[in-house]
């Protein structure tokens, strides 16, 4: 692959939807595949066969248009695949519960990201479009979470009193949250019995 | 809540450094295979990171909570870390999921205000940037990352293998050949270095390899990881693969072997050629006894279909490749090492 300049390798990648395929394709994968083992290798060497499916997946998302439109200066193309590689791989660490000391098992033992970030990031504040967005987001988080957690204790088979005890709730706001599920569900089920759904 | 405080890094940088100390001697203290630890309330009660906010929440709803009930306190902060952390979010959503079999409502709009997958696509974007660039040509990603968890994790995933890339660490190295007598007076080539293979638990693996055999990881059966786990294997170096891919000097020929434990010592072998076969290839194994090589099996191989050789007991062995059209022989040597460690 170092032999053949970037911008030809992204024309490369981009003929895999467009056939009849470059015939270098496989070449080209190959050799970005064999990087992503190297990587593997050394970053998490406890994922074992995991790192198959990281390669397998990232392969695929290597070859699609939406994604190589993310590639806005094709000289970078070896950075962008590394890094769509790793967050392939990190996503699957997380999907599959790799436990959670995702910092210990991947970046090793000695690598504080916080320290390794330190000088190389800009002190930026949000824009007050963000703050606004972040308020938002922490609101439907902190929702998120009582949902999770009145769900969990339901499937507990506490009743609604008790459930409202432990999260400091009423139990009205219990039944009220249950029943909000209950019809997301039923919307849900009625999507999937219409014919054409 | 103190969520709309947006903090000063510095001190963050310092309390998250502080914290992840504390959580690192905890994990350690935590009895092997537990599910999650917790904060104890011995921690210093100003900021949780990944491990601990996920903690807190299952406490929440445990029936036999590891450490208790999480105080107000402790709650608001992992509502707080998880509203800055889509790793987090995610892993508490497969966790119900798991549960429960049902998905959580809302997760994908969830992950949508996050607007992490863009930011994470983008992220090659700022290697190499100082700082003062990052801000200003890439300001909606310098603010992300100044307030995303999961995404300043991964930024600094992204800058050490930029690191390690740029010294050169993930180019391949090519398999070194020094030119051998065989029996006959032909000339070989034999690769330089031994590889080590042992079966361990179950699983045959590849423990050291010369240089230029690439490696695919192991592959490890359920069965053999649950329990006590292996403290015993600890003297071992770890298994590094079961099959390896190994270009044949410039013929434009790839082996590649794969590995496949048979019993509890024994190792079976496949080898399987690849590339632009000009005549007809063979691949024979021997043994070495002493100064004597014995042959184990020979077969006339073709491009794609493997050769098999099994039952091969811990020793010392030679696998030669052969193509007789361009009078090229190959020879790679490696050792099936004892499970116990002891000299084969």
């Amino acid at each position: 692959m170092s032999s053949t300049a970037p911008e030809e390798v992204v024309a490369i990648l981009r003929s895999a939807s467009t056939p009849p395929p470059d015939p270098r394709l496989d070449d080209v994968l190959e050799a970005f595949r064999s990087q992503w083992r190297r990587i593997a290798r050394r970053k998490c060497p406890g994922l074992l066969e995991d790192v198959d499916d990281a390669i397998q997946n990232a392969s695929l998302k290597l070859l699609l248009p939406r994604k190589l439109a993310t590639l806005k200066d094709p000289t970078r193309i070896e950075t962008w695949a590394r890094t769509l590689f790793l967050n392939t791989l990190l996503d699957l660490a997380a999907d599959r519960q790799r436990e959670f000391s995702r910092r210990a098992t991947l970046g090793g033992p000695g690598d504080d990201p916080e320290e390794f970030l330190r000088d190389r990031l800009p002190s930026t504040g949000p824009s007050l479009e963000e703050e606004v967005v972040h308020r938002e987001r922490a609101r439907f988080v902190i929702e998120w979470i009582k949902e999770f957690e009145i769900m969990q204790l339901k499937s507990r088979g506490l009743p609604d009193k008790e459930i409202a005890d432990l999260l400091g709730l009423t139990p009205n706001a219990v039944r009220q949250q249950l029943k909000r599920r209950r019809e997301d569900l039923k919307r849900a089920l009625g999507k999937l019995e219409e014919p054409d759904g | 809540m103190r969520s709309a405080s947006w903090r000063n890094p510095t001190d963050e940088i310092l309390r998250r450094r502080h914290i992840q100390r504390w959580a690192a001697v905890y994990r350690a203290e935590a009895p092997a295979g537990c599910l999650y630890t917790i904060a104890g309330p011995e921690a210093d009660g100003d900021a949780v990171n990944h491990d601990e906010s996920i903690a807190i929440l299952l406490d929440a709803v445990a029936e036999k909570p590891r450490r208790g009930r999480p105080t107000p306190d402790q709650r608001r902060q992992a509502e707080e870390h998880l509203s800055r952390c889509s790793d987090c979010c995610r892993v508490l959503s497969g966790l119900h999921e798991r549960a429960t079999g049902e998905r959580l409502a809302d997760t994908d709009r969830i992950m949508e205000l996050f607007g992490c997958e863009r930011v994470q696509d983008e992220m090659h974007l700022l290697v190499g940037l100082s700082p003062s660039r990052m801000a200003a040509e890439h300001p909606h990603l310098a603010r992300h990352l100044g307030w995303c968890h999961a995404c300043r994790d991964r930024f600094a995933q992204v800058l050490q293998v930029e690191d390690a890339a740029a010294r050169g660490e993930f180019e391949s190295a090519r398999a070194r050949w020094r030119e051998a007598v065989g029996a006959l007076g032909e000339t070989v080539r034999e690769l330089v270095g031994q590889a080590v293979v042992q079966v361990r638990m179950g699983v045959a693996a590849f423990t050291t390899v010369p240089e230029g055999l690439l490696l695919s990881p192991a592959l490890a059966p359920a069965a053999a990881w649950r329990g006590a786990g292996p403290p015993t294997e600890a003297a071992f170096p770890p298994p590094l693969g079961a099959r390896a891919e190994l270009p044949l000097g410039d013929s434009g020929l790839v082996a590649e072997i794969g590995l496949n434990a048979q019993g509890t010592d024994r190792v079976g072998l496949e080898v399987t050629l690849s590339g632009a076969a000009h005549g007809p290839l063979s691949v024979s194994l021997r043994a070495l006894a002493g100064d004597r090589a014995e042959l184990v099996a020979s077969e006339t191989a073709r491009v794609e279909k493997p050769v098999v050789f099994r039952g091969l007991v811990p020793g010392r062995y030679v696998l030669d490749i052969q193509e007789k059209q361009r009078d090229l022989r190959f020879r790679v040597g490696f050792e099936v090492a004892s499970p116990t460690g002891a000299s084969g």
